[in-house]
């Protein structure tokens, strides 16, 4: 009995979440487009998850006898210059993916969030310093300035994600800011304020939920960026370091092999595309069916 | 006034094909527009004036379709034309269209003269000077002070009503012989709403055009219409004079709207009960069979036929037929 | 009045952002784990030689008299020597910036005529066939890792089917063109060496089919999604209402407007095709500023970090600038 009491109240406390997130898998049903990439990422995540089990090889151990076989039965995608199966390297490799993108979201969302929420409600001189800040990390090509902060800290994957995190927060700090401006103006926010509802109480238990939702779907999204952008910065040797089997990295060290073994680089370099395509369709289906303008016959 | 019918729509049909469904939007819906008349299309939101409109000239887009009918403009049918045929000899040309948000309705990016100057470029021989000329003679006719000035301006910079007689000038630019006029003053205020009518009326009577007023306010059409036709739900219900219509309407859907009209003796407002049907599913038979008083088992069946009560005063009800 | 303010606000924002960029590399450079000291004379040098270098170099001084002095070589164009190529650092950029901006020049036409022309063309077609194939295409060509389809490109181009050559700006044994301009297709032409105009072009092909592939895929979404937005809007109603041909209401009516947007994206497009020239220049070997500046960051060469980032930032927030500039020139509600 408490159970259910506990379970409904819950699902009373968190309905406008709840009923956001029911919108958004309707919304990705609609469109075809949407579920193909939905796929994708489900599939990318669950590679990643599983990929132990999965994975026919073991990714680090090196066969140096079988070096630069061509795909085969027994190594459906072949093996590289060390031996190892890169069809086992590259599901891995999923599992690295997830891990980088995990990480970026763990850092920027709180921070992008809690700017662009002080930026937007406060307003005033705060607001001018945040947004000048985020104008001059926006002033640098992201790969430049991940490149930077990458090379100051040290070539290594972690460092990568730290630099490509400090790369993406003013972006969005910008949408939470944008949001928060939005329903800053909603009227209910005023009906807080006439009930004498101190400040701070309304920025978190108002703004904040509403702002997140769509932050985090943005976010979410934007994934399929952040996965490219690592890859370039191993492949050019700043980010995961040998023997981790990210796809980068694993086309740079292929390089030299492109012309007589070709399988080397190639292969992990479709898995980057396919993931990132993967999120991009994902992307682009939900913006399709919720922006009225496009969705009109036309 | 001259007897002689300018437009007569035929029995059109117009579904819209959507994600939720097919929206069977007008119903089979009959109208004549005679030379020289002001007729008002009265009827809610959404039921179906402006597709009718859009039909007329043949604008009638994705995920709309038109299933059958004739518009039957001086005799020939608009929607057996080709495409070139009604674009170069009927848009611009015999038949226009202003609508309800002028500034919108205008192109941001080039000046105001310049767009009424392309109207007159388009659909009469002349020169692009004299076009420009022409253009700001058209400004002063519809009473905009400083013409030159508006003329060089761009539509953002200058107020709804003004914006409305822009497009007014444009669209009378070529001389039509009808200009619909689809809600062209529910989105300006109040007091510019009845010197726009004014204006329109004053230039059409002029030019001895005819006006297809499509707007719900009843009082617009009291003031300024010969004819006058009810529209509910993608069907035409009722078509009469405008005093006929205002002192003696047959249909109830007629008489529910001019009750509904708060005049300055009565105590209570009077709605229609009931909701504008979804046309996703519409009722069978006569459509506004849901909302009526005087339903019968037969109103629920079939559609009424178009009977002819007195000269030129139609209903469609089952109550009269 | 409004667009004097909006220019002048720009401009201002613009000056802040290239200080602040200045200023963060400088910070920067100070975290970088690089020895500019040991760089230069070796890591075992004796203690008195090491503090001689360091007076000489200013390390030794407090930070922020360090700061200023690095403000006044920026401003001088002064970044010192380059560890790898013992040059001024600004001759190395003088070298080096004609290149990239050659291939981002040559890039950014292929984008923007195919992006727009395909761009207007989807949306006109909406959901027909062409639409339905440009719109994965585009897809797969934002989705695409620059130096994944710069290999792919070499794969097939270069060794199967020999259409470009193996790297570089001109074939070994072709003169460059006497300097105008620094743009070898440019000076070649202006001096009437043909030969060299080809094999100049030749070997600008492999990387500006990359560079352009990816950003025409960007520029033809934003074209797309920009059309369809302005084709819904009344005044396009207006435009077939007076009887106009349908190619006008399309380009005079429709494009006019869309092109606001679209124009503000070439514009951007830029700064992002400098961002791609890094990968793509190290995949295919172009000796370009993108090029250059990768390899100061894997050698830690701090001198050449600092001036490669700072050009590099300076063209990026200048082309973000010119961009604004534009939308505020186009759009008469901006200018009025």
């Amino acid at each position: 009995m408490e159970k259910q009491d506990r379970i409904e109240s819950w699902e009373r406390k968190h309905s406008s979440e709840i009923s956001d997130v029911k919108e958004i898998l309707h919304t990705v049903k609609k469109s075809p487009l949407a579920m193909v990439g939905l796929f994708i990422v489900l599939i990318l995540i669950f590679v990643a998850i599983f990929a132990p089990y999965i994975a026919p090889h073991d990714p680090i151990t090196m066969n140096l006898d079988n070096r630069l076989a061509p795909p085969s039965m027994s190594h459906l995608l072949g093996t590289d210059e060390l031996g190892r199966d890169i069809l086992s390297r590259i599901i891995h490799g999923a599992g690295v993916a997830l891990k980088i993108m995990i990480i970026v979201l763990a850092i920027d969302l709180p921070l992008g969030i809690l700017l662009g929420l002080v930026a937007g409600y406060f307003g005033g001189w705060v607001d001018e310093v945040i947004m000048r800040i985020s104008d001059i990390f926006m002033a640098f090509p992201r790969l430049i300035l991940a490149m930077a902060i990458g090379t100051a800290l040290g070539p290594s994957l972690v460092n990568t994600m730290i630099a490509i995190a400090v790369t993406m927060w003013p972006t969005y700090a910008r949408l939470a800011r944008a949001e928060t401006l939005s329903i800053k103006e909603r009227t209910f926010i005023e009906a807080e304020k006439a009930l004498g509802t101190s400040k701070t109480r309304i920025l978190l238990s108002s703004i904040l939920p509403l702002c997140s939702s769509t932050i985090i779907v943005r976010a979410t999204l934007d994934m399929g960026n952040v996965i490219r952008i690592a890859a370039g910065m191993s492949f050019l040797g700043l980010g995961a370091q040998p023997p981790t089997p990210e796809w980068g990295l694993m086309v740079s060290t292929g390089r030299s092999f492109l012309i007589s073994q070709w399988w080397v680089p190639t292969f992990p370099g479709f898995a980057i595309l396919l993931a990132v395509f993967g999120f991009n369709l994902l992307g682009d289906g939900i913006r399709d069916i919720s922006d009225p303008y496009l969705r009109r016959g036309g | 006034m001259v007897d002689e019918v300018l437009l007569e729509i035929k029995n059109l049909v117009i579904n819209f094909y959507t994600y939720r469904g097919i929206v069977r939007a007008i119903n089979g819906v009959n109208l004549k527009i005679k030379k020289g008349e002001f007729f008002g299309l009265v009827g809610e939101t959404g039921c179906g004036k402006s597709v009718t409109a859009s039909a007329i000239l043949n604008l009638v887009r994705n995920p709309g379709k038109i299933e059958e009918g004739e518009i039957l403009f001086r005799g020939r049918d608009i929607l057996s034309m080709n495409e070139n045929e009604i674009r170069d000899r009927i848009r611009g040309k015999e038949i226009t269209m202003i609508m309800q948000h002028p500034v919108a309705a205008l192109n941001p990016v080039v000046k105001n003269g310049d767009q009424i100057a392309e109207a007159l470029l388009t659909n009469k021989k002349m020169s692009k000077v004299r076009a420009k000329k022409r253009a700001i003679e058209l400004l002063k006719d519809v009473n905009i002070p400083e013409p030159e000035k508006v003329a060089s301006q761009y539509p953002h910079q200058i107020s709804g009503g003004m914006a409305q007689r822009v497009m007014i000038a444009m669209m009378l630019s070529a001389e039509p012989s009808l200009l619909i006029a689809d809600e062209p003053t529910t989105a300006l205020d109040v007091s510019i709403q009845a010197q726009v009518l004014r204006l329109l009326k004053g230039l059409i009577e002029k030019r001895k055009a005819s006006v297809l007023l499509i707007t719900h306010d009843l009082s617009v059409v009291a003031e300024t219409c010969d004819r006058v036709g009810v529209m509910y739900a993608g069907d035409v219900v009722e078509v009469g004079e405008v005093n006929q219509i205002i002192n003696d309407p047959k249909h109830p859907y007629t008489r529910g709207l001019i009750r509904a009209v708060p005049a300055g003796y009565k105590k209570e407002l009077v709605g229609i009960q009931g909701n504008v049907p979804d046309l996703v599913d519409p009722p069978l038979g006569c459509r506004f069979h849901p909302r009526c008083d005087h339903a019968r088992k037969v109103c629920k069946e079939k559609k009424p036929k178009t009977v002819e009560m007195e000269r030129d005063h139609t209903v469609t009800c089952f109550l009269y037929e | 009045m409004a667009f004097p303010g909006y220019v002048a606000k720009r401009l201002v924002l613009f000056i802040v952002v290239i200080f602040g960029v200045v200023t963060i590399t400088f910070f920067l450079s100070h975290v970088i784990p690089a020895d500019p000291v040991g760089a230069i004379i070796g890591e075992n040098a004796p203690q008195e030689l090491v503090e001689k270098i360091e007076k000489q170099l200013g390390l030794d001084l407090p930070l922020h008299q360090q700061y200023l002095r690095y403000m006044k070589g920026i401003v001088h164009w002064d970044f010192g020597i380059s560890l790898r190529t013992q040059k001024q650092v600004s001759a190395d950029l003088k070298t080096y910036f004609p290149a990239t901006l050659e291939l981002i020049i040559l890039a950014m036409l292929i984008a923007a005529t195919c992006g727009i022309g395909i761009g207007i063309l989807s949306a006109v077609k909406r959901n027909k066939l062409p639409d339905s194939i440009s719109r994965i295409l585009s897809l797969i060509g934002i989705s695409m890792p620059a130096f994944w389809l710069g290999l792919l490109f070499i794969m097939i181009l270069y060794y199967h089917l020999g259409i470009i050559p193996a790297g570089g700006r001109l074939s070994p044994g072709v003169l460059s063109p006497p300097t105008v301009t620094g743009l070898y297709t440019l000076d070649s032409l202006i001096a009437g060496e043909f030969g060299t105009f080809w094999d100049a072009f030749h070997h600008l092909l492999g990387p500006a089919l990359v560079l352009g592939w990816i950003q025409t895929a960007y520029i033809c979404r934003v074209t797309r999604s920009s059309m369809l937005e302005v084709l819904n809007e009344e005044y396009i109603r207006t435009a077939r209402i007076k009887g106009l041909r349908e190619r006008i209401v399309i380009l005079r009516h429709a494009f006019r407007n869309a092109a606001i947007p679209v124009i503000t994206m070439v514009g951007i497009s830029f700064g992002y095709l400098l961002e791609g020239s890094v990968l793509t220049e190290t995949v295919f070997g172009y000796p370009g500023l993108g090029r250059y500046s990768v390899n100061s960051f894997l050698s830690l060469d701090l001198n050449a970090v600092i001036g490669s980032v700072t050009l590099i930032a300076i063209c990026y927030a200048l082309s973000n600038l010119i961009a604004d500039l534009f939308y505020g020139f186009l759009d008469p509600r901006i200018r009025y």
